[in-house]
Protein backbone atom coordinates (compact mmCIF):
# COMPACT_ATOMS: atom_id res chain seq x y z
CA UNK A 1 0.00 0.00 0.00
CA UNK A 2 2.58 2.36 0.94
CA UNK A 3 4.05 1.98 -2.36
CA UNK A 4 1.55 2.27 -4.36
CA UNK A 5 0.64 5.77 -2.59
CA UNK A 6 4.57 6.28 -3.26
CA UNK A 7 4.15 5.82 -7.00
CA UNK A 8 0.76 7.75 -7.04
CA UNK A 9 2.45 10.80 -5.33
CA UNK A 10 5.49 10.43 -7.18
CA UNK A 11 3.65 10.62 -10.34
CA UNK A 12 1.63 13.83 -9.30
CA UNK A 13 5.05 15.69 -8.40
CA UNK A 14 6.23 14.63 -11.87
CA UNK A 15 3.50 15.69 -13.47
CA UNK A 16 3.00 19.02 -11.77
CA UNK A 17 6.63 19.74 -12.39
CA UNK A 18 6.39 18.72 -16.44
CA UNK A 19 3.38 21.49 -16.48
CA UNK A 20 5.15 23.94 -14.83
CA UNK A 21 8.67 23.56 -17.01
CA UNK A 22 6.95 23.28 -20.05
CA UNK A 23 4.18 26.30 -19.24
CA UNK A 24 7.78 28.42 -18.78
CA UNK A 25 9.10 26.70 -21.96
CA UNK A 26 6.37 27.84 -23.93
CA UNK A 27 5.25 30.88 -22.33
CA UNK A 28 3.35 33.02 -25.07
CA UNK A 29 4.63 36.43 -23.94
CA UNK A 30 7.95 37.90 -22.77
CA UNK A 31 8.85 38.04 -18.93
CA UNK A 32 8.55 41.35 -17.32
CA UNK A 33 10.50 42.52 -15.34
CA UNK A 34 8.40 43.64 -12.26
CA UNK A 35 10.25 41.49 -10.01
CA UNK A 36 13.71 42.19 -11.21
CA UNK A 37 16.25 44.37 -9.44
CA UNK A 38 17.00 47.79 -11.47
CA UNK A 39 20.98 47.96 -11.96
CA UNK A 40 20.64 51.87 -12.93
CA UNK A 41 18.42 54.61 -12.16
CA UNK A 42 18.40 57.95 -14.95
CA UNK A 43 16.34 60.29 -15.85
CA UNK A 44 15.02 59.80 -19.40
CA UNK A 45 17.12 62.54 -21.30
CA UNK A 46 20.31 60.95 -19.21
CA UNK A 47 19.52 57.86 -21.05
CA UNK A 48 18.99 59.54 -24.67
CA UNK A 49 22.10 61.53 -24.16
CA UNK A 50 24.42 58.71 -23.03
CA UNK A 51 23.42 57.01 -26.35
CA UNK A 52 23.50 59.75 -28.60
CA UNK A 53 26.71 60.80 -27.38
CA UNK A 54 28.09 57.47 -27.18
CA UNK A 55 26.03 53.93 -28.51
CA UNK A 56 28.73 51.75 -28.00
CA UNK A 57 29.86 53.01 -24.11
CA UNK A 58 25.93 53.17 -23.54
CA UNK A 59 25.33 49.62 -24.91
CA UNK A 60 28.33 48.60 -22.34
CA UNK A 61 26.18 50.35 -19.89
CA UNK A 62 22.93 49.05 -20.22
CA UNK A 63 22.21 47.18 -22.96
CA UNK A 64 20.14 44.34 -21.44
CA UNK A 65 20.03 45.23 -18.06
CA UNK A 66 17.39 46.06 -16.55
CA UNK A 67 16.85 49.93 -15.37
CA UNK A 68 14.61 52.39 -14.09
CA UNK A 69 14.06 55.95 -15.95
CA UNK A 70 12.25 58.77 -14.72
CA UNK A 71 10.88 61.56 -17.12
CA UNK A 72 8.36 63.00 -18.39
CA UNK A 73 5.18 61.93 -20.55
CA UNK A 74 5.43 63.07 -24.35
CA UNK A 75 3.05 60.39 -25.84
CA UNK A 76 1.04 57.46 -24.68
CA UNK A 77 -0.20 54.91 -27.15
CA UNK A 78 -0.14 50.88 -28.04
CA UNK A 79 1.85 48.61 -30.46
CA UNK A 80 0.10 46.09 -32.73
CA UNK A 81 -0.46 43.49 -29.56
CA UNK A 82 -2.24 46.06 -27.48
CA UNK A 83 0.39 46.60 -25.18
CA UNK A 84 0.73 50.18 -23.74
CA UNK A 85 3.62 52.03 -25.25
CA UNK A 86 5.08 55.55 -23.40
CA UNK A 87 7.48 57.87 -25.14
CA UNK A 88 9.27 60.29 -23.19
CA UNK A 89 9.85 63.85 -23.91
CA UNK A 90 13.26 64.69 -25.11
CA UNK A 91 14.66 67.87 -26.75
CA UNK A 92 16.05 66.15 -29.87
CA UNK A 93 15.20 64.13 -32.25
CA UNK A 94 15.26 60.55 -30.46
CA UNK A 95 13.59 60.14 -27.20
CA UNK A 96 13.21 57.08 -24.87
CA UNK A 97 10.25 54.81 -26.05
CA UNK A 98 8.92 52.15 -22.98
CA UNK A 99 6.49 49.11 -23.99
CA UNK A 100 4.65 47.67 -21.00
CA UNK A 101 3.75 44.27 -20.38
CA UNK A 102 0.48 43.95 -21.50
CA UNK A 103 -1.37 43.63 -18.25
CA UNK A 104 -0.06 47.15 -16.77
CA UNK A 105 -2.76 50.02 -16.38
CA UNK A 106 -1.64 53.33 -18.27
CA UNK A 107 -5.28 54.87 -17.71
CA UNK A 108 -4.51 57.02 -15.07
CA UNK A 109 -1.30 58.54 -17.10
CA UNK A 110 -1.29 61.60 -19.37
CA UNK A 111 1.16 64.09 -21.17
CA UNK A 112 3.25 65.84 -18.96
CA UNK A 113 3.05 63.85 -16.12
CA UNK A 114 6.34 62.38 -14.46
CA UNK A 115 6.47 59.34 -13.94
CA UNK A 116 9.23 56.38 -13.82
CA UNK A 117 8.94 53.02 -14.96
CA UNK A 118 11.56 49.66 -14.70
CA UNK A 119 12.48 47.96 -18.08
CA UNK A 120 14.89 46.09 -20.20
CA UNK A 121 17.06 48.06 -22.25
CA UNK A 122 16.93 46.62 -25.60
CA UNK A 123 19.28 49.21 -27.76
CA UNK A 124 19.41 52.16 -29.74
CA UNK A 125 17.67 53.18 -33.30
CA UNK A 126 16.74 56.60 -33.58
CA UNK A 127 15.29 56.24 -30.15
CA UNK A 128 16.44 54.47 -27.29
CA UNK A 129 13.68 51.04 -26.58
CA UNK A 130 12.95 50.01 -23.59
CA UNK A 131 10.84 46.54 -23.42
CA UNK A 132 9.28 44.44 -20.57
CA UNK A 133 8.22 47.48 -18.52
CA UNK A 134 6.53 48.55 -15.44
CA UNK A 135 5.12 51.25 -13.93
CA UNK A 136 6.72 52.08 -10.73
CA UNK B 1 31.18 56.52 -31.77
CA UNK B 2 32.56 54.03 -34.31
CA UNK B 3 32.09 54.53 -38.26
CA UNK B 4 29.18 52.54 -39.20
CA UNK B 5 27.67 54.42 -35.93
CA UNK B 6 28.70 57.72 -37.16
CA UNK B 7 27.14 56.81 -40.74
CA UNK B 8 24.19 55.69 -39.69
CA UNK B 9 23.76 59.06 -37.92
CA UNK B 10 24.84 61.05 -40.48
CA UNK B 11 22.01 58.83 -42.73
CA UNK B 12 19.35 60.47 -40.13
CA UNK B 13 20.68 64.13 -40.15
CA UNK B 14 20.80 64.30 -44.18
CA UNK B 15 17.54 62.84 -44.30
CA UNK B 16 15.99 64.89 -41.74
CA UNK B 17 17.79 67.94 -43.04
CA UNK B 18 17.06 67.89 -46.67
CA UNK B 19 13.97 69.64 -48.18
CA UNK B 20 12.49 66.64 -50.05
CA UNK B 21 10.02 63.91 -49.20
CA UNK B 22 11.36 61.85 -46.09
CA UNK B 23 9.22 58.62 -44.69
CA UNK B 24 9.94 57.21 -41.29
CA UNK B 25 8.47 54.22 -38.87
CA UNK B 26 9.70 53.31 -35.17
CA UNK B 27 7.32 50.29 -35.44
CA UNK B 28 8.15 48.49 -38.26
CA UNK B 29 7.88 44.67 -38.14
CA UNK B 30 9.84 41.56 -39.11
CA UNK B 31 9.33 37.79 -38.43
CA UNK B 32 11.50 34.93 -38.75
CA UNK B 33 10.94 31.47 -39.12
CA UNK B 34 13.89 28.80 -38.68
CA UNK B 35 11.96 25.15 -40.38
CA UNK B 36 13.46 21.80 -39.20
CA UNK B 37 11.69 18.54 -38.92
CA UNK B 38 12.92 18.10 -35.14
CA UNK B 39 11.31 21.93 -34.51
CA UNK B 40 9.90 25.39 -35.95
CA UNK B 41 11.61 28.44 -34.00
CA UNK B 42 10.46 31.80 -34.76
CA UNK B 43 10.08 35.17 -32.98
CA UNK B 44 8.75 38.57 -34.05
CA UNK B 45 9.85 42.20 -33.41
CA UNK B 46 7.36 44.94 -33.64
CA UNK B 47 10.05 47.87 -33.23
CA UNK B 48 12.17 48.31 -36.50
CA UNK B 49 12.80 51.95 -37.16
CA UNK B 50 12.99 52.62 -40.98
CA UNK B 51 13.94 56.00 -42.99
CA UNK B 52 13.08 56.36 -46.60
CA UNK B 53 14.01 59.63 -48.95
CA UNK B 54 11.77 59.78 -52.00
CA UNK B 55 14.09 62.10 -53.70
CA UNK B 56 17.27 59.88 -53.46
CA UNK B 57 15.21 56.73 -53.08
CA UNK B 58 18.07 55.69 -50.21
CA UNK B 59 16.43 53.81 -46.84
CA UNK B 60 17.97 52.59 -43.97
CA UNK B 61 16.56 50.51 -41.54
CA UNK B 62 17.35 49.42 -38.07
CA UNK B 63 16.55 46.08 -36.04
CA UNK B 64 17.21 45.73 -32.43
CA UNK B 65 18.21 41.79 -31.64
CA UNK B 66 17.37 42.19 -27.91
CA UNK B 67 14.07 43.60 -29.33
CA UNK B 68 13.06 39.81 -30.91
CA UNK B 69 10.32 37.97 -28.94
CA UNK B 70 10.27 34.34 -29.73
CA UNK B 71 7.52 32.46 -27.80
CA UNK B 72 10.35 29.44 -26.65
CA UNK B 73 12.11 30.69 -23.60
CA UNK B 74 14.69 28.24 -24.11
CA UNK B 75 14.96 29.41 -27.89
CA UNK B 76 15.14 33.27 -26.69
CA UNK B 77 17.67 32.64 -24.55
CA UNK B 78 19.45 30.34 -27.44
CA UNK B 79 19.04 32.95 -29.83
CA UNK B 80 20.43 36.44 -28.09
CA UNK B 81 23.54 34.60 -26.56
CA UNK B 82 24.11 31.50 -28.53
CA UNK B 83 23.19 32.27 -32.47
CA UNK B 84 22.76 36.16 -32.91
CA UNK B 85 25.26 37.34 -29.67
CA UNK B 86 23.23 40.11 -28.82
CA UNK B 87 25.37 41.53 -26.37
CA UNK B 88 27.87 41.79 -28.87
CA UNK B 89 26.10 42.81 -32.02
CA UNK B 90 23.06 44.32 -30.40
CA UNK B 91 21.33 45.40 -34.06
CA UNK B 92 20.89 44.66 -38.16
CA UNK B 93 21.01 47.44 -40.01
CA UNK B 94 20.02 47.40 -44.21
CA UNK B 95 21.38 50.43 -45.86
CA UNK B 96 20.19 50.66 -49.20
CA UNK B 97 18.21 52.23 -52.47
CA UNK B 98 15.63 51.79 -54.43
CA UNK B 99 16.88 51.91 -57.95
CA UNK B 100 13.80 51.95 -60.14
CA UNK B 101 12.08 54.20 -58.21
CA UNK B 102 11.76 56.58 -60.97
CA UNK B 103 9.61 53.77 -62.97
CA UNK B 104 6.69 53.73 -60.13
CA UNK B 105 4.48 56.07 -58.53
CA UNK B 106 5.06 56.06 -54.61
CA UNK B 107 1.27 58.10 -54.21
CA UNK B 108 -0.31 54.98 -56.00
CA UNK B 109 -2.87 52.80 -54.03
CA UNK B 110 -1.69 49.74 -56.17
CA UNK B 111 1.05 47.52 -54.90
CA UNK B 112 4.14 47.57 -57.18
CA UNK B 113 7.32 45.83 -57.22
CA UNK B 114 10.67 47.55 -56.70
CA UNK B 115 14.50 46.59 -56.58
CA UNK B 116 16.38 47.75 -53.53
CA UNK B 117 20.37 47.19 -53.26
CA UNK B 118 22.45 48.03 -50.48
CA UNK B 119 24.48 46.42 -47.42
CA UNK B 120 22.36 44.30 -45.15
CA UNK B 121 24.32 44.26 -41.62
CA UNK B 122 24.29 40.99 -39.42
CA UNK B 123 26.04 39.31 -36.26
CA UNK B 124 29.07 41.95 -37.31
CA UNK B 125 29.21 40.64 -40.96
CA UNK B 126 28.46 43.33 -43.91
CA UNK B 127 26.84 41.13 -46.94
CA UNK B 128 25.88 43.21 -50.60
CA UNK B 129 21.72 42.54 -50.72
CA UNK B 130 19.19 43.01 -53.51
CA UNK B 131 15.55 42.54 -52.67
CA UNK B 132 12.54 42.79 -54.16
CA UNK B 133 9.98 45.03 -52.36
CA UNK B 134 6.17 45.01 -52.99
CA UNK B 135 4.97 49.04 -51.92
CA UNK B 136 1.89 50.82 -51.98
CA UNK B 137 0.59 54.13 -50.76
CA UNK B 138 -2.88 53.72 -47.85
CA UNK B 139 -3.66 57.55 -47.38
CA UNK B 140 -0.33 58.97 -47.42
CA UNK B 141 1.16 55.91 -45.31
CA UNK B 142 3.88 53.91 -47.61
CA UNK B 143 3.82 50.51 -47.31
CA UNK B 144 6.66 48.17 -47.98
CA UNK B 145 6.53 44.35 -47.55
CA UNK B 146 9.08 41.96 -48.65
CA UNK B 147 10.33 38.51 -47.96
CA UNK B 148 13.60 37.11 -48.21
CA UNK B 149 15.86 33.97 -46.76
CA UNK B 150 18.93 34.49 -44.92
CA UNK B 151 21.32 31.72 -45.21
CA UNK B 152 22.78 31.91 -41.68
CA UNK B 153 26.53 31.10 -43.00
CA UNK B 154 26.93 34.09 -44.97
CA UNK B 155 26.51 36.12 -42.08
CA UNK B 156 28.95 33.63 -39.61
CA UNK B 157 26.08 32.29 -37.22
CA UNK B 158 27.30 29.06 -35.96
CA UNK B 159 24.89 26.52 -34.23
CA UNK B 160 26.28 24.21 -31.83
CA UNK B 161 27.15 20.71 -32.87
CA UNK B 162 23.93 18.68 -30.30
CA UNK B 163 21.24 21.30 -31.87
CA UNK B 164 22.45 21.22 -35.35
CA UNK B 165 19.31 19.68 -36.45
CA UNK B 166 16.85 22.24 -34.78
CA UNK B 167 17.72 25.20 -36.41
CA UNK B 168 17.85 26.03 -40.71
CA UNK B 169 21.04 26.77 -42.08
CA UNK B 170 18.39 28.99 -44.43
CA UNK B 171 15.65 31.40 -42.17
CA UNK B 172 12.63 32.54 -43.74
CA UNK B 173 12.28 36.05 -43.11
CA UNK B 174 9.42 38.63 -43.37
CA UNK B 175 9.25 42.27 -43.53
CA UNK B 176 6.72 44.97 -42.99
CA UNK B 177 7.20 48.80 -43.03
CA UNK B 178 4.55 51.64 -42.75
CA UNK B 179 6.41 54.49 -43.42
CA UNK B 180 4.41 58.01 -42.40
CA UNK B 181 5.50 61.03 -43.74
CA UNK B 182 8.13 63.37 -41.88
CA UNK B 183 6.46 66.19 -41.23
CA UNK B 184 8.24 69.94 -41.15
Amino acid sequence: MKRKTFIITAVVVAFVLATGVAAYMFRSTPDCVCNKKAEAHLQADELLNAYELDEQEANANYLGKVITVTGTVAELSADDQGRPVIAFSSQSFGAVIATLCENENINNLAPNQTISIKGECSGYTFDVVLSKCCLQ
Amino acid sequence: MNLRQLFTVIMVLLALCGSAQKYMTKTGYVYFKSHTDAIDIDGSNNKVAAMFDVSSGEIVAIVLIKAFELPLATADKHFNEVYMESDAYPKATFKGKFVNLQNVDINSNETQELDVEGVLSLHGVDKPFVQKVNISNNKGKLSGTCSMKINIDDFGITVPENVKDRVAKVVDVKVELTLEEVKK
